[in-house]
């Protein structure tokens, strides 16, 4: 009941301000542009969305870290946080409520990406599950770098800091699935290790995922990647609320 | 518990909670999946279930994967671990009738010795040049062997028709015979043209992986009892007594797929002036009575598939409709030696008919589209230039059948038999003075005269089946590696599969690759293309005209001293040559124009994909603005 409250709260905060409108153009408009001139959309001329989901990540990094920076930065510089604390709400509830709201308004930028699958419909005839599977995919990538943005965000009350360690830590967790990445190890490490690595990286699961197939460790490792961020920006808040 | 929550010992719990699920995660929970791809590309086929239920002995799989050396291929890595998964697929399926271990083929190991023994290609990679193995060895009880030398990450959609297929001949070591009778040289063999030896049709190396093929001897009273299917490629000049053992071969219930051809390209005459015909299959007499019947003055020349072929030398490339890229639209998609198959490609391709009063039923395969007409085979035999085709072409607005299936009630070509003359060593008489050899006759008896289910397929080309049209032979580490760019052996594959009775291998081959281009730019660039072709024949009729103009007027010039020529003369010849520039012109406009179209696309749907959206949001957020303004 505190976490639906918590969450329509936010979210309709959300497009009382003009902010969130400029996020989704921005985002809207960047992943036009990735698509079609850095992806080369339209010359490749196949009837898949490859060009499209191969930036999703990549535009997250930047535009996920800055919405997850002032889910609760702003209420502890502020003081707000004190005042939400007084609700009939748990810290729980609270943390799950703003995580929702924000998780939601992301699904909504991503949905708002709609002409592009109907132009790749208009163009050829895709693989239109691949696609599903793809989008869900990313809305599943979006929670996981969310719920490492609320942590850090709970943890500071700069949103500039809250954004550059959410953005340092989400490219690392990206970037565990990189050929560098997995070099810097080969020399030393066993091989599970590396193989451990890899099965960290956002990357992987999220490739594995838009093939078409969702595999239940797939959608296991985005649901611990998330559990476990959101348990800890409570821990966090729980803390600095002893302090 | 609460305290936990509460200090940063819980965050460090925390971490190595999410540490330890995550790599158990990878471990733990295995095969559970939903696969939302069309084809169902990462789900086993119920063919491979049911030939992986069906095993009756057991099986061994040995999968040989260079753990250590590929530390540094994640890519490849990646590829060999969705094999594992898929091994450990067939073998919950299997059960204990497969066994499945993996090897690490360390440099200068045992292991890599048997890996390169069992014919697994090494590849060397890294700076060390160490070879890293990725492959397969399947044995049975009798120790027969099958292998898979190196899984090639970009064949990633075959591997389970590979992996089938390896575990199918493992269980039924004993392959369908196919025996071939050719009018040409399928097999290879010596080109007096080029003084080269030439290599077998890839397709022969295709057949060989399923079948056991058996060239067949010609001139024999019956095709041997062993073979399964006959496939007869390019008949022609076939002896009676050889025609003869084929009419009782089929009307006995053999299966048999006829490649015919009314100009196959493939047959060099021995003199590049003969006839067209000289380059015809011959199977009438028994076509005719199968029910069918191949156009023999014709080939099919079809705007809509037609592809478009490199002239060399600088020239534009040029559509040649007698040349056809066939896809699924000109498919029997239900007939199941069609099924999935995505594009045939084929050339100078015949015509099939139905003769009037078959008995027979013939289903076509596979068909032209209606934008198509038959073209005088001869043509083909002078041209020099492919657009030459699309003179006086004009669509009936007929699909042909260029390929067929004919089941039923047939009856022999020769009831009454056949005499034939054979040449014979007299032995009878040892003390005779001439051991030369006599002719005598003799007549042979069809043992059938009628049959109620005869089973053949019938395909009008047999440049099907040459390499240029649907595969790349390349020399990849000393090996002779094939790239099929076509399904055209998947269908002869396909259909031999089908007529040997054993289609379960089929649908899994013909998942196929999964290119899936746009097909709206292909339409658009094709009607672009007939508009403006019509355009240039225009143009380029006046141009010819002007110049020969011009030329008429230069030579009265040369004729006579160039300062007598009038001054009428002199404008006519100015406004000629302006009028060459300006047809030249249009012609160059002309040629712009075809892409102009398709880039205009993609620019149009560009600023959608870009602006559409942004732009109404923020339309919507004036309008919001603009509303509440107003109720306050």
């Amino acid at each position: 009941m505190g976490t639906s409250i918590i969450m329509r709260r936010e979210l309709a905060s959300y497009f009382t301000t003009p902010l969130a409108y400029i996020f989704i153009v921005i985002f809207l408009m960047m992943s036009g542009v990735f698509t079609f001139y850095l992806g080369r959309f339209f010359e490749r001329g196949q009837a898949d969305l490859i060009s499209f989901f191969n930036f999703i990540p990549w535009l997250y990094l930047i535009l996920v870290p800055a919405i997850a920076m002032r889910l609760w930065s702003e209420e502890r510089k502020s003081g707000t946080i004190e005042l939400l604390m007084t609700l009939p709400v748990t810290v729980v509830q609270a943390v799950l409520g703003k995580f929702l709201a924000a998780w939601l308004f992301i699904g909504v930028a991503l949905l708002l990406t709609f002409p592009v699958w109907v132009t790749v419909n208009y163009l050829g005839e895709p693989d239109n599950g691949v696609i599903l599977a793809s989008y869900l995919g990313s809305w599943l990538m979006a929670g996981g770098f969310l719920a490492v943005g609320s942590c850090v965000s709970a943890a500071t009350k700069s949103q500039v800091v809250a954004f550059i360690m959410t953005l340092v830590i989400c490219f690392i967790f990206v970037a565990a699935g990189f050929p560098m990445v997995q070099d810097a190890f080969t020399e030393w490490a066993p091989l599970w290790v590396i193989d451990g690595i890899s099965s960290l990286s956002f990357l992987t699961h999220f490739d594995a995922v838009a093939r078409g197939v969702i595999d239940l460790r797939d959608l296991l490792y985005f649901l611990i990647m998330t559990v476990c961020w959101l348990v800890a920006t409570t821990v966090v808040i729980n803390i600095k609320k002893a302090d | 518990m609460k305290n936990i929550m509460y200090s940063k010992t819980g965050l460090v719990v925390i971490f190595a909670i999410f540490i330890v699920f995550s790599l158990l995660n990878a471990r733990l929970f295995n095969g559970v999946r939903f696969d939302l791809t069309e084809g169902k590309l990462y789900t086993l086929t119920d063919e491979t279930q049911k030939i992986l239920q069906e095993l009756e002995t057991p099986l061994t799989l040995k999968l040989y994967f260079s753990e250590k050396a590929t530390a540094e291929l994640p890519g490849l890595r990646t590829y060999a671990h969705r094999i594992k998964e898929l091994l450990e697929e067939y073998q919950s399926l299997a059960g204990d009738k497969l066994n499945i271990s993996y090897v690490d083929p360390i440099p200068f190991s045992e292991e890599e010795d048997e890996a390169s023994a069992a014919g697994l290609q090494g590849v060397p990679v890294g700076i060390r040049g160490d070879e890293i193995y990725f492959g397969l060895v399947g044995t049975n009880d009798t120790d027969s062997e099958e292998v898979i030398s190196f899984f090639q990450p970009d064949k990633e959609q075959f591997v389970e028709y590979e992996l089938t297929k390896l575990i199918y001949n493992l269980s039924n070591p004993e392959l369908p015979v196919v025996g071939i009778l050719s009018g040409i040289n399928i097999n290879g063999g010596f080109n007096y043209m080029t003084q080269q030896r030439q290599p077998a049709w890839v397709v022969m190396q295709q057949m060989e992986d399923l079948f056991d093929v058996r060239p067949l001897a010609e001139d024999v009273d019956e095709i041997d009892p062993e073979v399964d299917i006959l496939l007869l490629v390019h008949p022609k000049e076939f002896s009676q007594q050889t025609l003869f053992a084929i009419d009782q071969f089929v009307l006995k219930g053999g299966r048999t797929l006829v490649f015919v051809d009314p100009f196959a390209e493939a047959d060099q005459p021995p003199s590049p002036m003969a006839s067209a015909s000289n380059r015809r299959s011959d199977l009438s007499l028994l076509l005719n009575k199968w029910g069918v019947k191949l156009q023999e003055e014709h080939i099919v020349g079809d705007f809509e598939n037609s592809l478009v072929v490199n002239m060399g030398g600088g020239r534009n490339p040029v559509r040649h409709i007698g040349l056809l890229g066939l896809d699924a639209s000109g498919f029997n998609v239900d007939d199941v030696v069609m099924a999935g198959l995505e594009s045939i490609n084929l050339s100078s391709v015949g015509i099939l008919e139905t003769v009037d009063g078959a008995t027979t039923k013939v289903t076509p395969l596979i068909r032209s589209s209606a934008e198509a007409q038959p073209i005088v085979a001869e043509r083909l035999n002078s041209l020099q230039n492919p657009e030459a085709l699309m003179e006086s072409f004009a669509p009936t607005g007929e699909e042909y059948v260029l390929a067929a299936r004919i089941m039923g009630k047939a009856s022999s070509a020769f009831p009454e038999g056949v005499e034939i003359e054979e040449t014979q060593e007299v032995a009878e008489e040892p003390e005779a003075e001439s051991a030369e050899p006599v002719t005598v006759k003799r007549l042979l008896v069809p043992e059938v005269v009628e049959s109620s289910n005869i089973n053949v397929i019938v395909v009008a080309d047999t440049d099907i089946l040459t390499d240029r049209l649907w595969v790349q032979v390349q020399q990849f580490f000393g090996q002779r590696v094939v790239s099929p760019w076509a399904d055209n052996a998947g269908f002869l594959v396909n259909a031999l599969d089908n007529l040997a009775g054993n289609a379960d291998l089929i649908n899994i081959r013909s998942r196929g690759r999964f290119s899936r281009p746009f097909t709206k730019v292909e339409a658009l660039r094709r009607s672009a293309e007939e508009q403006f072709l019509a355009q240039q024949q225009v143009l380029q009729e006046q141009l010819e005209e002007t110049e020969a103009k011009l030329l008429e007027l230069e030579q009265m010039r040369g004729d006579a001293d160039s300062a007598i020529l009038s001054e009428e003369q002199e404008l006519e010849l100015t406004r000629f040559q302006d009028e060459k520039i300006k047809i030249r012109k249009e012609l160059r406009d002309v040629q712009h124009q075809l892409d102009r179209d398709i880039e205009s696309l993609g620019t149009e749907l560009k600023m959608i994909n870009i602006f559409l959206v942004p732009l109404l949001l923020t339309l919507l957020l004036v309008l919001m603005k603009f509303i509440r303004r107003r109720v306050a």
